[in-house]
């Protein structure tokens, strides 16, 4: 088996151990990307000569004794709205690929460095990562691996992409209304969307400020919980991070769940998904023994709210290439972004009041529950052009079905677990493991169990599978 | 109903117009029809919130903390 396909762990004790050199993992990697990445149009762009530069660092590190940190040699890539240092950040944008290489990297992206893994590339998304599809209109639509003429799921569908494909065995998105959820549950990988200011976000291209959070997709909880203990920490550089302690995770995995209570809301998270999506759900919930919870009457606003913020400060942060370069955007969401404009400004005040008390409503929500499991979407990955589905005889455009059960929980900021399942149809499902402010740990650990008790698997997309 | 005769049709194109213009944005008629029709579209999704009864006086410090 090429070493590029092994996961992040497995990757990093064969370097540690010198069973396998950091050279050797980047250029296997490498030689997949080359050889699969046209099925699936992951990548942006593939950063060779930094990554063979960086490995060979690595192997130097090991050879004089040093340790090279817990992710030696593990490669990875990163969605397109992070700095690196020397690459154009190009946020799926044709004219943010004008700007000038960046001067340095963002900070979760030094941090992975500097944990001894080794960057190949930046990835696919939606334009400035408005949208669930990754069909971008400048860099080609990126498909999903279990069934090509499906979509990966947006807004960083070129990261799940790209670990369900066994690119990488690790990959960095970003979620503002559920764009790592929604490609992490689409492709059938793992995504983590820690707590809103657990990890930074400086050096990364806002969409929407008030929600955006950056996270890692894997193939194993383990390597989910070893990439996030590996971004944490303080950064002054980031207005909102949170300068609260580190919380290890990956060597608490094995705690298990014992002691944790569960439960699974009725109601609005109920209500119209289709059959795979629902069992999903159940199957969860009976392996977790978790409780039904009522749901408080105010998740359609709590949406609305999140659409409201959304469409005001996209524009805001969108304004001067609006201004300049409108015939430059994506027709898709260029009126989008403009109907931001219009919003009166009540609307956002009350939009962010509601906020304010929804966080209220949500630690009594929460009070006696520790990790709530959830649908991700309504449906499984819709196909290419699809504009509709049928639940429950009711015809819904995607468009609004798509961010249903990942949108309202924007406005909490509460860390979430995509963790996803085999379906009797052969595409992925998933379930949302959402928790309580800063206890990413308990999401994890849930998140093993479930592995552990072969419920939650992430494996390589069958056609993709190394000889 | 002073306040309701002076108060903005947010649904119109003049509306549309005047605000895009302020941001420095001065669109064709037919881009500015669309961005009617999503700022619409908004206006049906925000409902729920704009419907939604808030206690009085609540301030917006702390709103980023969760």
């Amino acid at each position: 088996v090429t070493l590029a396909v092994l996961d992040a762990g497995e990757i990093a004790s064969r370097v540690r151990a010198r069973q396998a050199s950091a050279r050797e993992v980047v250029d296997a990697a490498l030689a997949r990307v080359t050889a699969l990445d046209p099925k699936v149009r992951a990548f942006s762009e593939v950063t060779a000569a930094l990554a063979r530069r960086d490995a060979e660092r690595i192997d130097k590190v090991l050879a004089s004794g040093g340790d090279p940190g817990p992710l030696a040699g593990v490669p990875f890539a990163v969605k397109d709205l992070y700095d690196v240092a020397g690459i154009v950040t190009r946020s799926g944008s044709k004219i943010h690929a004008e700007r000038a290489p960046a001067r340095s990297s963002a900070t979760v992206v030094e941090r992975l460095m500097q944990a001894g893994a080794v960057l190949i590339g930046t990835l696919n998304m939606e334009e400035y990562a408005y949208g669930f599809h990754t069909d971008n209109p400048h860099f080609g639509r990126t498909l999903n691996p279990h069934d090509l003429t499906r979509t990966a799921g947006g807004s960083s569908g070129g990261s799940a992409a790209a670990v369900a494909a066994g690119l990488v065995p690790l990959a960095l998105g970003s979620d503002t209304n559920g764009s790592i959820r929604v490609p992490a549950a689409f492709c059938g990988v793992f995504g983590l969307k820690p707590t809103f200011g657990r990890l930074s976000r400086a050096g990364t291209v806002l969409f929407v400020s008030s929600f955006d959070h950056v996270g890692p997709f894997a193939r194993s909880v383990a390597d989910l919980a070893g990439a996030y203990d590996a971004m944490q920490g303080y950064d002054p550089a980031d207005p909102l991070c949170a300068d609260i302690a580190r919380s290890e995770t990956a060597s608490r995995l094995a705690l298990g769940i014992a002691g944790l209570e569960f439960g699974v809301p009725g109601g609005y998270f109920g209500d119209l998904l289709d059959e795979p999506c629902r069992r999903a759900v159940a199957t969860v919930a009976k392996a977790l023994g978790a409780r039904a919870v009522e749901t408080p009457d105010c998740i359609d606003a709590a949406r609305a709210a999140a659409f409201v913020i959304t469409s005001v400060e996209a524009m805001n942060e969108r304004a001067h290439e609006l201004r300049t370069r409108f015939a430059d955007f994506d027709p898709k969401t260029r009126y989008r972004f403009l109907a931001g404009a219009l919003v009166p400004g009540p609307w956002y005040a009350r939009a962010q009041q509601f906020r304010r008390w929804f966080a209220g409503e949500a630690a009594r929500w929460f009070a006696n529950v520790d990790v709530m499991v959830m649908p991700v979407a309504p449906v499984q990955a819709p196909q290419f052009g699809q504009a509709d589905a049928i639940i429950d005889g009711r015809r819904m455009p995607l468009r609004l079905l798509l961010g249903r059960f990942v949108q309202p929980l924007a406005l909490l900021g509460y860390p979430i677990v995509v963790a996803p399942l085999a379906s009797a149809n052969g595409l992925p499902v998933a379930v949302q493991l959402v928790g309580r402010p800063f206890e990413e740990e308990k999401l994890l650990r849930t998140a093993a169990h479930l592995e552990r008790a072969g419920v939650a698997r992430a494996a390589i997309a069958k056609d993709f599978v190394a000889p | 109903m002073a306040d309701d005769a002076a108060a903005p049709d947010t649904q119109s194109e003049a509306y549309a117009r005047e605000m895009l213009a302020l941001n420095g944005i001065v669109l064709s008629p037919a881009d500015l029809a669309l961005v009617v029709e999503e700022f619409r579209r908004l206006q049906d999704i925000a409902a729920p919130l704009l419907r939604h009864e808030l206690p009085d006086r609540l301030d917006l410090a702390g709103v980023f903390k969760p």
